[in-house]
C-alpha cells in the first residue's frame, strides 16, 4: 500500500497486543496511529461548538478565498505604485521573481498574505500601522478582515539583527493579510495611513 | 461468449457487494488477537454489522482453538457440510496459497472471493472471475464496511465518499 517505508507503521505495537498499523489499516495506518496513540495520550478533542464553526467556515471557504485573492492582487498593485512604498513582495505581481512559478503552481493566485516596505524604515512603518483605521493590527493571518503587523518588532522580535536579516525581515517590512472587505475601503485606509507615515 | 476482463470493483460496487451478502467465511483466521484477521473478525461480529461469520483454519481446528468463542472449521468443504456454504470467502492467506483458496471458494459455491489488504493473485482473480464470482483483492473487508457504514467517517478519515445524506445505519 505504499506506506511500508515508514518503519513506525510496520512495528508491532505492544500496547495493542502486537498489532501493526500498516498490516491492519493500510491507507489509514497513519491516521489510525494518530488517533489511537497520540490522540489517546493527549486527549485533544475539538469542542462541539468549535467543530460547528469549522464546518460552517469550510462551507464558504472557496468563495472567501476568491475574494481574498482578488483583493490581494489589487492591493499589491496599488501599493507597488504608491510613492510611500519602497518595495512589494507578492508573487502575484509581474515584478516578483516568483511570478512564473506562482502562475504554474498557484494558478488561482498566490494567497492574500504578503509584505511590503514603507519608505522611512521602522519609524515610518510604526506611524503607518498606528494610522490605520479599518485594517486591524493583529499577529494572525487569513482572517476575513484585513490585518497588518510589523514583524521585526513583534512576531520576530526575539531574533538578533543578523538573524532578522537572514530571515528576510527588514526593519521597514510590514506584513499584510488582505481581507474580503470592499476593496475601495481597504485601499483608502492604506493610502491615508501611508500619507500620514512621513516622519517629521 | 467470453467473460469481460476483471476490473477492481469501484467504491459503489464494493458497497453493493457488502449490502447484498449475509454470510462470510474467514479463511486463514487466527486465534492470535494481534493478527489482522482477529481484528476483522471482532468487527464483523460486532454490533456494527449483522453477518453470519464463520472461520476456517485447519491448524487452529486441529488444535481445538477458538476465536471470539467460536470454533474453527478445518476447510471450506467441512464448513459447508457442518454449517452452510458461505456467500463470501475472505482470504487471509499467503499470496501463493490464494489460487487454492479461489478453487475452494468456487467449489463450495461462494458468490464473492475477497482477498485482504496486501494480498494479490492474478491466478486467483482469473479463476474466481471466470467462475462468475465477484472478486476483490488488496482490500480489507472491515475497512470497506466502515467506509460505507460511517465508521471511517466517524473516526475522521478520508472515506472517499462524498454524500450530503446522513448515512443510513447499515447492518
Amino acid at each position: 500500500m505504499g506506506q511500508r517505508t515508514i518503519p513506525a507503521h510496520d512495528r508491532a505495537v505492544a500496547s495493542y497486543g502486537g498489532l501493526r498499523f500498516t498490516e491492519n489499516f493500510g491507507e489509514h495506518a497513519f491516521c489510525t496511529k494518530l488517533r489511537v496513540e497520540q490522540l489517546r495520550d493527549v486527549g485533544a478533542c475539538l469542542s462541539p461548538f468549535n467543530a460547528f464553526l469549522l464546518l460552517h467556515g469550510l462551507e464558504t471557504l472557496p468563495l472567501r478565498m476568491d475574494a481574498h485573492v482578488a483583493n490581494a492582487a489589487a492591493v499589491a498593485e496599488f501599493l507597488e505604485a504608491h510613492p510611500r512604498v519602497s518595495w512589494v513582495r507578492y508573487a502575484g505581481l509581474a515584478s516578483s521573481p516568483y511570478h512564473a512559478l506562482a502562475r504554474r503552481y498557484l494558478p488561482k493566485g498566490p494567497g492574500a498574505v504578503f509584505t511590503f516596505g514603507v519608505r522611512g524604515g521602522r519609524a515610518a512603518g510604526s506611524r503607518f500601522i498606528e494610522g490605520l483605521e479599518l485594517v486591524s493590527h493583529l499577529a494572525n493571518v487569513g482572517d476575513a478582515k484585513s490585518l497588518v503587523i510589523h514583524p521585526a518588532s513583534t512576531t520576530h522580535q526575539q531574533l538578533p539583527e543578523d538573524a532578522l536579516l537572514a530571515a528576510g525581515v527588514s526593519a521597514d517590512m510590514v506584513r499584510l493579510s488582505v481581507g474580503i472587505e470592499d476593496l475601495d475601503d481597504i485601499v483608502d485606509d492604506l493610502d491615508r495611513a501611508l500619507r500620514g507615515s512621513v516622519v517629521p | 461468449m467470453s467473460t469481460p476482463p476483471w476490473t477492481p470493483p469501484s467504491a459503489k460496487q464494493r458497497k453493493e457487494i457488502l449490502d447484498s451478502i449475509r454470510s462470510i467465511a474467514i479463511v486463514g483466521a487466527s486465534s492470535n488477537p494481534a493478527r489482522p484477521s482477529y481484528f476483522v473478525a471482532t468487527y464483523l461480529l460486532s454490533s456494527s454489522c449483522d453477518y453470519d461469520v464463520t472461520f476456517v483454519n485447519p491448524k487452529e481446528a486441529a488444535a481445538g482453538a477458538t476465536i471470539l468463542g467460536r470454533a474453527f472449521h478445518p476447510s471450506l468443504d467441512a464448513l459447508a457440510l457442518e454449517h452452510a456454504p458461505p456467500e463470501v470467502v475472505v482470504a487471509f492467506r499467503r499470496a501463493e496459497d490464494l489460487p487454492e483458496v479461489a478453487r475452494e471458494a468456487v467449489a463450495v459455491g461462494a458468490r464473492v472471493l475477497w482477498m485482504q489488504l496486501g494480498l494479490r493473485s492474478e491466478e486467483a482473480v482469473a479463476m474466481a472471475h471466470a467462475a462468475g464470482l465477484r472478486v476483490v483483492q488488496d482490500r480489507c473487508i472491515k475497512i470497506e464496511h466502515a467506509r460505507f457504514a460511517g465508521g471511517l467517517h466517524l473516526a475522521g478519515f478520508d472515506t472517499g465518499v462524498i454524500d450530503s445524506r446522513r448515512q443510513e445505519r447499515r447492518r
